[in-house]
């Protein structure tokens, strides 16, 4: 099992080292278990100083402890007229032997650490419960449990990002259809969307209108072919090039979804998206925070 | 521990220490005391969490230079109080031939505050897409509501002129993070704890 080595020299206030001074360590707040086989942690541990002043016990390491915050507290009954007893708060490093004095934490820090499970994205707990909390150590990410229907995820009332974009530069699509047509390029992966959450998709790009006085038609498309959103170019001379950027939120949809840009013309019109490295065209879906409480199922 | 303190919006912990983290299974947010002044809040620095927005697609229609409001998105004031706010605007807009249509950002007093012009000089009716960013950062004082308006202004100039519901109009309030750190209470020393004396090792009994 995993234990250090702590030790510490107790001297009395005129520097001499003092013998025989009992020593309590218990667990605090105790009691606690060892990660590695769910044994029980002897609550209390006793000893005391000997010739040299010197106390010295195996600890478990706290990398071992369940419940993760727990921290030690050393007791050392010190006599009176030595100084008097001294209360030390500290952890067990991995660091074997340690000074005491290398250990030392304070007590209001130490009760409020959040230690998250060390696991990767691939090994996440068996068995979680509400409010657990991981650290997902081959993606940095911190999540926490919310039930068997949300599963793993950030922070709730945080928002969590993009989730899904494509930027295109592969080369300028151009069409004189009049029917709404996908744009190479430009169609998002498919993804997962978390019911209760808001996500805004975002479109940026440049486009063209060949023929004076028509119409450009740009839309935002589901995986099911429906259209989200749409804006019109119309412009008076041509060829000109003008941005065109879209903003669609949505708050009611789950599970798996994509997004792309179709576009469509007037009659005897062509129109184009451009997707060049200098001029990119980008199609971003975020999450944009909550927009109702999430499903936690135990 | 590997978890938060695990309450609801109304159960919060009646004794927190700074930094201390809850989950409040009714809302799901993740929140850390800062303390008496500041209370239970999430995490400082993150931003990009839509905070409020409003949208609409009914027509919109202008003419002799006259200004309407489209849109009207109001925040309370413990909503934004220190925190940076992205403010954008995404509408369709359309003129006639001749002079210019405005669409703007302006506050709740109607003051404006950031414009885009679509001038048609041309000799055809022309409609484009627009989108306007405002940034403000909202004091750690602020007392009354923070709110902005999407007008438009201008002699035959539209939004959405057919009435179609995908050609939306939207005003969104982002929040880009706090504008500092919250004030808070001195954190408590590290290091050594001292108590009475309860063991007298010269006498060998407790004291």
């Amino acid at each position: 099992m995993p234990t250090s080595i702590i030790s510490n020299v107790v001297k009395g206030q005129d520097g001499t080292p003092l013998v025989g001074v009992p020593v309590i360590i218990d667990l605090v707040p105790g009691p606690a278990f060892r990660m590695n086989d769910g044994s029980e942690i002897l609550p209390l541990v006793e000893t005391e100083t000997d010739a040299t002043g010197t106390w010295s016990v195996p600890l478990e390491q706290n990398t071992n402890i369940d419940p993760s915050t727990s921290y030690y507290r050393c007791r050392e009954y010190v006599p009176r007229v030595k100084g008097g007893q001294r209360v030390w708060y500290f952890i067990a490093p991995s660091v074997s032997p340690s000074k005491l004095h290398d250990c030392l934490t304070g007590a209001s820090v130490a009760n409020s650490l959040i230690r998250p499970v060390v696991v990767t994205s691939t090994t996440h707990p068996v068995t979680p419960f509400v409010g657990m909390q991981i650290f997902e150590s081959d993606t940095g990410r911190v999540l926490y449990y919310y039930g068997s229907t949300v599963g793993w995820q950030p922070d709730w009332g945080l928002a969590w990002g993009e989730i899904a974009a494509v930027s295109a530069v592969s080369a300028d699509f151009t069409t004189s259809n009049t029917s709404y047509t996908q744009v190479t390029g430009l169609i998002t992966p498919t993804v997962n969307a978390v019911a209760g959450r808001q996500y805004i998709t975002v479109f940026s790009a440049s486009c063209q209108v060949a023929t004076t006085a028509q119409n450009l038609f740009v839309g935002i498309y589901d995986q099911a072919a429906a259209q989200l959103m749409e804006r019109q170019i119309t412009l008076g001379s041509v060829p000109v090039t003008v941005p065109v950027e879209m903003y669609f939120r949505e708050g009611s949809i789950s599970g798996s979804i994509n997004r792309g840009i179709r576009i469509a013309m007037s009659s005897g019109a062509s129109g184009t998206i451009q997707m060049a490295a200098n001029h990119p065209a980008v199609l971003s879906i975020r999450d944009v925070g909550p927009r109702a409480a999430p499903v936690i199922t135990p | 521990m590997s978890a938060p303190g695990v309450v609801t919006s109304t159960t919060h912990p009646p004794n927190p220490q700074l930094g201390d983290c809850i989950m409040e299974t009714d809302t799901g947010y993740i929140l850390y005391w800062g303390g008496p002044n500041v209370g239970w809040i999430p995490s400082q620095d993150i931003g990009g969490r839509l905070l409020g927005y409003a949208e609409g697609y009914a027509p919109v229609s202008v003419s002799s230079f006259a200004t309407v409001t489209v849109l009207t998105l109001t925040l309370a004031p413990q909503t934004v109080r220190g925190r940076n706010l992205l403010w954008i605007a995404n509408y369709p807009l359309g003129k006639t031939t001749g002079s210019a249509g405005t669409g703007f950002l302006a506050d709740i007093n109607d003051n404006v505050l950031s414009d885009r012009v679509f001038n048609n000089g041309l000799s055809n009716s022309i409609e484009s897409a627009f989108t306007i960013l405002y940034r403000e950062s909202i004091s750690l004082t602020q007392q009354i509501n923070v709110g902005k308006k999407l007008k438009l202004t201008g002699n035959n100039a539209w939004m959405n002129q057919s009435s179609i519901p995908n050609r939306k109009y939207y005003l969104f309030c982002f929040d880009e993070g706090s504008i500092v750190a919250p004030a808070s209470p001195p954190v408590p020393p590290v290091g050594a704890l001292w108590n009475i004396a309860l063991w007298d090792a010269t006498q060998s009994k407790w004291g």
